[in-house]
C-alpha cells in the first residue's frame, strides 16, 4: 500500500531539519492530550480557553457541521471511540454505547448517523486533527510529526488503525509508543527513578500494566499485559445497570437515555473520591428517579472489576519472573485511578506506596512529547519495549505454533524453516494468530497468505523459510521464501476486518478534498504517492531481473531510493522530486534492457504477459 | 555471529544472568536505531539480533537448545527416547485425573530444575546425544508446566 510505510527503518525522521517540530499525542478512550517537549521539559498543550483535556467525542450534525470535544445537544454524539480501533463487525463490543450505531459496510464496521456513516478512524481523525490545530494555534508553526501513544496490550490491527487515523489528520506518526512505557518515561526522567517499577494504568476503556527496568537513562519493559476491554467505562456500566434495575418497567432507552444515564455513573464515581454517600436525582423514560449509594456499596460493586485488574497483574509479575518485593514503586496512570480502592488494593499487594505524583491523566501525553523531542533531537535516553502478546502461524491440527514469543524486546526478527507435507505439493497457506492458547480457534486470527510456485518435489524436501519481523511501532511484516527458487511473498499485516486499501484510499482522497489540508500539504501528498509508486514497482522490477544489472548499478538504485525515501519521510517536496528525477535517470539503463528482452523472447513466440507474471 | 560473541559472552551453558543483563544493555545503547540517523538499517539489523541473543540466552531452555544447535542439532529431525514417551504418557494421564495440581507443578519444577544439571553434565562431558535427548524433554516439561499453570488459573 502506497500509504502506509512500514519498512523498519524507513520511518525515522533526520535531526538535521532545525525547524521540525514533533508533538505527543494521547489518544484516549475518554480524554485525549497533547504535549510538547523542549530540552526533556514536557508541557501540555491547552485550548485556548486553559483546559489541558480534550473529551474524546465528537457531535456530528445533520448539517455536516461537527463539534470536537463537546456532546452538543441535537447532535449524534459518538464517544469511547477507541473501543472500535481496528475491531471488524464481527468482534466489536456489544455493551458499548455506540454498538447501536455499527452498520456492515463492507466487511468493514462503521457508526450509520442515519445522514452519514462514519468509520472510526476516520472518528478519531477528526479527534487528531483538533489536537493538532491546537499545538499549531500554540506554537505558531505548522505540525506534522508526532508520537502517539497506544495501549500495550492494542493488537496489530488496533495498532494500523490508530497511525491510519493519524495519517488522515496529516500527522506523520514517527512512533507508536505504548502508554504505560510513555508513563515510566515521563515519571522515570522527572524522579529521577532507578529500578524496578509497575506501571498500573486504568484508562477509560482499556488496561494496561508494564514492569520497567530504569536505569540510568534507559528504559527497559521487562513484561506486559493487560486488557483491551476493561476500563473506568467498565465501573461506569455497573453503575448503569444499578440505574436501570431502579425503573419500574423495562423501557427501550435510546441512546440519549443512555449517555445521560453514563453521565451521572461518571459524576457518582468521580464524587466517591471525597463522599461516603452520593445521592442523584433525574428523570428518564417519563420516571423520576432517586438515587442513593454508600461508599461501602460501591467498592463491593467495583470489587470484581479491580480483582480483575490484580490478576494480570501477578500474572505479568509471574511471566517477567519478578517478586513483589523487587518492585521500587507502583506508578498509577490514567484518570480511573483515581478510585479509591485501587491504591488501597494495590498498596496491599505490593507492600509499598503508589506513586501519583504526576498527574495521572496527563503523564501519557507527557511521556510522548519526550520520546517525540528524542526521535527528532536525539537524546540519551533509549527506550526498550516488548511485544505484548506471541505471534505464530498454524500448523497442522489447528495448533498455534509460536514464532516471537510474548515479552520479546523490538525490533526483533525470527526465522522459522517449514516444509511441504505431500509430494508435488506447489502451494502452502499461512495463517497468522496472535494469542498465546494453544489452539488456533482461541486466538486473534491477523492474515492468511499463499506461497504459490513452490517446485514439485517430494514430500519434506522444499525448504520454506517464513520471518517475522516486529518494527519499533510494534507492528508485523510477515514473508515466506521457498529456498531453492525463491519464490518469495512479503506480507504486511494488516487488519482483514479493518479497512480495506481501497476504502483508506478513498478516505484519504476525502481528506485531501477537505479545506483543512492547504494545496502544499496537497502537493506533496501527490509527490510522496508518485514516488512511492516508482519505487514499488522498482522493487518489483528488480527482483524479476536481477541479471540485468551489474552490481554497482544496483547499489546505485537502492542508495538512491533509500535517499528518496527519507525525504518522503520528512515530507521534503522538493527534495522528493528532485531525488525522483535523478532515481528515474538512473533506471533508464535497465529498462531499455528490460524493454530489449521481452522483445527477444516476444520473438521467440512467448507471451509477453505470461513472463510477466 | 552467534548469540554469545553478539552480546560479548564466552560461548558456554552457565551463565549470569546479572552479567547477560549487563551486556545486554550495553550493546543496546551501542546500537540501538533510535540513537542513529545514518546507517539505520544497518542499526535495526543489529538491533535485531541483539535481540534475538537476549531472548534465546535468557531462557534457560532456549539457551540449551541453542547450544545444541552450535553443535550442528536440528531437534526437529531428532527421535525421541522410547523412555522419554512413556513418562509422557504417563504425565498426560496425570494432568487429567489430578489428585492435586499443585504438588503436580512442583513435581514438574523440580523435573526441570534437575533435567537442566543433567543437561550441563552432559555437555560437560561432550555427550551430545544424551544432551539432546534431555533438551527434547525438557522442552515438553515446560509445555506440561504451562498446561499445569493453565489449568490452575482456568
Amino acid at each position: 500500500m502506497l500509504f502506509d510505510i512500514q519498512e523498519p527503518g524507513h520511518h525515522k525522521l533526520s535531526s538535521s531539519q532545525e525547524e521540525s517540530v514533533a508533538i505527543g499525542i494521547d489518544l484516549g478512550t475518554t480524554n485525549s492530550l497533547v504535549a510538547y517537549s523542549v530540552n526533556q521539559q514536557p508541557k501540555i498543550i491547552a485550548d485556548k480557553n486553559g483546559n489541558n483535556i480534550l473529551p474524546s467525542i465528537i457531535s456530528y450534525f445533520s448539517d455536516g457541521t461537527k463539534v470536537i470535544g463537546n456532546a452538543e445537544k441535537d447532535a449524534i454524539v459518538l464517544s469511547s471511540i477507541k473501543r472500535f480501533m481496528g475491531k471488524g463487525i464481527d468482534n466489536f463490543d456489544h455493551s458499548s454505547l455506540l454498538a447501536g450505531y455499527v452498520k456492515n459496510s463492507q466487511d468493514s464496521l462503521v457508526f450509520d448517523l442515519g445522514f452519514k456513516t462514519v468509520s472510526p478512524i476516520e472518528a478519531s481523525a477528526e479527534i487528531f486533527k483538533s489536537l493538532k490545530q491546537r499545538a499549531e494555534q500554540q506554537l505558531q508553526k505548522p505540525i506534522t510529526q508526532a508520537v502517539v501513544t497506544v495501549p500495550a496490550y492494542f493488537d496489530d490491527g488496533a495498532r494500523a488503525a490508530t497511525k491510519h487515523a493519524a495519517h488522515l489528520a496529516g500527522l506523520h506518526v514517527l512512533r507508536l509508543i505504548n502508554e504505560p512505557t510513555a508513563a515510566a518515561l515521563a515519571y522515570g526522567l522527572d524522579k529521577q527513578a532507578e529500578g524496578k517499577y509497575v506501571i498500573y494504568d486504568l484508562g477509560g476503556g482499556t488496561f494496561d500494566v508494564s514492569v520497567l527496568n530504569m536505569q540510568k537513562g534507559v528504559f527497559q519493559v521487562l513484561a506486559t499485559g493487560g486488557d483491551v476491554n476493561l476500563g473506568g467505562d467498565d465501573i461506569d456500566y455497573l453503575l448503569v445497570d444499578l440505574f436501570k434495575k431502579k425503573l419500574t418497567k423495562n423501557y427501550q432507552l435510546t441512546i440519549q437515555d443512555l449517555s445521560l444515564l453514563h453521565g451521572y455513573a461518571r459524576k457518582i464515581k468521580e464524587s466517591f473520591s471525597n463522599k461516603t454517600e452520593v445521592e442523584v436525582n433525574f428523570n428518564i423514560a417519563s420516571e423520576a428517579i432517586n438515587f442513593k449509594l454508600s461508599y461501602q456499596e460501591f467498592e463491593s460493586l467495583i470489587l470484581p472489576t479491580i480483582k480483575r485488574t490484580l490478576t494480570i497483574v501477578r500474572n505479568v509479575m509471574h511471566d517477567g519472573k519478578i517478586k513483589t518485593n523487587q518492585i521500587k514503586g507502583v506508578v498509577l496512570v490514567g484518570g480511573s485511578t483515581r478510585v479509591k480502592l485501587i491504591k488501597t488494593q494495590l498498596d496491599e499487594f505490593f507492600q509499598t506506596n503508589c506513586l501519583v505524583d504526576i498527574n495521572p491523566d496527563e503523564v501519557v501525553a507527557l511521556g510522548a512529547a519526550i520520546q517525540a523531542e528524542s526521535l527528532t533531537k536525539g537524546s540519551d535516553n533509549l527506550l526498550i519495549d516488548v511485544t505484548p502478546l506471541s505471534l505464530g502461524l498454524e500448523i497442522m491440527g489447528g495448533l498455534n505454533e509460536k514464532v516471537i514469543d510474548r515479552n520479546t524486546p523490538l525490533p526483533i526478527s525470527v526465522t522459522k524453516e517449514f516444509t511441504t507435507y505431500q509430494d508435488g505439493q506447489t502451494a502452502m497457506w499461512f495463517h497468522i494468530v496472535q494469542g498465546e492458547r494453544d489452539l488456533v480457534k482461541d486466538c486473534r486470527s491477523l492474515a492468511r497468505f499463499e506461497l504459490r510456485n513452490i517446485p514439485a518435489m517430494k514430500a519434506g524436501i522444499a525448504r520454506i523459510i517464513v520471518n517475522f519481523t516486529i518494527d519499533a511501532d510494534g507492528m508485523l511484516t510477515v514473508s515466506a521464501e521457498e529456498m531453492t527458487t525463491a519464490s518469495k511473498q512479503i506480507i504486511d499485516i494488516k487488519p482483514s476486518y479493518g479497512l480495506s486499501p481501497d476504502q483508506i484510499e478513498t478516505m484519504l482522497i476525502d481528506a485531501m478534498n477537505n479545506v483543512d489540508i492547504d494545496v502544499t500539504q496537497r502537493l506533496l501528498i501527490e509527490s510522496k504517492v508518485n514516488a512511492m509508486g516508482i519505487i514499488n514497482i522498482l522493487d518489483k522490477a528488480t527482483k524479476e531481473d536481477p541479471e540485468l544489472l551489474s552490481n554497482a548499478e544496483f547499489k546505485n538504485i537502492e542508495n538512491q531510493i533509500q535517499l528518496l525515501q527519507q525525504y518522503i519521510d520528512q515530507n521534503n517536496r522538493d527534495q522528493i522530486e528532485k531525488h525522483l528525477q535523478q532515481l528515474e535517470n538512473l533506471i533508464k539503463d535497465f529498462s531499455d534492457r528490460k524493454m530489449n528482452k521481452y522483445i527477444k523472447l516476444a520473438l521467440r513466440g512467448k507471451n509477453i504477459t505470461e513472463i510477466d507474471n | 555471529m552467534d548469540y554469545f560473541t553478539r552480546l560479548g559472552l564466552v560461548i558456554e551453558y552457565d551463565l549470569d544472568q546479572a552479567l547477560l543483563e549487563k551486556k545486554y544493555l550495553e550493546q543496546q545503547k551501542k546500537f540501538h536505531p533510535d540513537q542513529y540517523l545514518e546507517n539505520k538499517l544497518e542499526a535495526i539489523k543489529v538491533t535485531m539480533e541483539i535481540n534475538a541473543a537476549y531472548k534465546t540466552l535468557k531462557s534457560d531452555l532456549k539457551r540449551a537448545e541453542y547450544i545444541l544447535s552450535l553443535h550442528d542439532i536440528n531437534l526437529e529431525k531428532v527421535q525421541a527416547s522410547h523412555e522419554f514417551l512413556i513418562e509422557a504418557m504417563e504425565d498426560r494421564q496425570k494432568l487429567e485425573a489430578p489428585q492435586d495440581l499443585n504438588s503436580l507443578l512442583h513435581e514438574a519444577n523440580d523435573q526441570i530444575d534437575a533435567g537442566i544439571i543433567k543437561f550441563k553434565q552432559f555437555i560437560a562431558q561432550r555427550d551430545i546425544v544424551n544432551a539432546t535427548q534431555e533438551v527434547i524433554r525438557l522442552r515438553y516439561k515446560k509445555k506440561f508446566l504451562e498446561e499445569i499453570e493453565f489449568k490452575l488459573n482456568s
